[in-house]
């Protein structure tokens, strides 16, 4: 199955709504509770990461019974450093994601740790980050 | 401990009170403000303790909740006497979240909830 969602920019009313869908979804296949948590955790760090970094984008879930597959990609601006975007307590984040509870620069090194398989690839014409999860 | 000490501890107010079990049993603590630091430090606690925990924080918007329903953390605590929107409740309530205030500063709350018997994450 292939499930795809728009993401609004600096919308954090509507952030998490992703995450939410795919932590149902995998719990309603009764799948392992710590791979829907670790799903879940990298879910809702990229789509937060969307709304607060990004002048939107989207994300698409391939879903099948061996592997779940999630994309996000934004139109921009782009990470100019991915080296240091990694490195845990980087942050360019705004104000307003300081003041909604993100911006630590744990989000990308969290993602990471949390799928079995990471790529990110950036310009200034956006961003898109894969991750895949073994089921 | 049942979350009914707590809230005599903490002199709590009961947000939630379609989900609120006085008999739920809570066991550790964290605390923070900025969510990805929940999210990171969390990722690895045992399921059995995160439907334990009890999330301690300032942060008073629906990325609270959020962040609960994405750890399993089942009890929200908010300190400084922040109060939640009948929205932020109403989603706590759907995602079966359990969600006090108390008026003690993060620091004070902590105190208290240690000197009770909850423990840090590194004690679990």
């Amino acid at each position: 199955m292939t499930y795809t969602f728009e993401i609004l920019p600096m919308n954090l009313e509507q952030a998490g709504y992703i995450s939410s869908f795919v932590k149902r979804l995998l719990t309603d296949d009764h799948i392992s509770k710590m791979i829907v948590r670790r799903v879940s955790i990298a879910t809702y760090e990229a789509e937060i990461n969307v709304v607060i970094h990004s002048y939107g984008g989207k994300c698409v879930i391939d879903y099948n019974q061996k592997q779940l597959k999630i994309v996000f990609s934004d139109t921009g601006p782009g990470i100019k450093n991915i080296d240091a975007a990694m490195s845990e307590g980087f942050s360019t984040a705004s104000l307003y994601a300081r003041e909604n509870g993100f911006g630590a620069g744990m989000g990308l090194p969290n993602i990471r740790n949390s799928c079995d398989e990471f790529d990110i690839q950036s310009s200034d014409k956006g961003t898109i980050l894969t991750i895949i999860f073994n089921l | 401990m049942k979350l009914s000490k707590l809230v005599d501890i903490l002199d709590a107010t009961v947000y939630t009170t379609k989900t609120y079990n006085s008999e739920k049993e809570v066991v550790f603590a964290f605390s923070c403000d900025l969510m990805s630091d929940a999210l990171m430090m969390l990722r690895n606690v045992p399921l059995e303790f995160c439907e334990k925990g009890i999330l301690s924080t300032g942060l008073v918007t629906i990325q609270g909740v959020r962040t609960a329903e994405m750890l399993d953390v089942k009890v929200i605590l908010l300190v400084r006497d922040k109060k939640p929107t009948d929205q932020v409740i109403q989603a706590a309530e759907e995602n079966d979240i359990i969600m006090l205030g108390t008026s003690y500063t993060m620091f004070s709350s902590n105190g208290k909830m240690y000197e009770a018997g909850i423990k840090g994450i590194s004690e679990i």
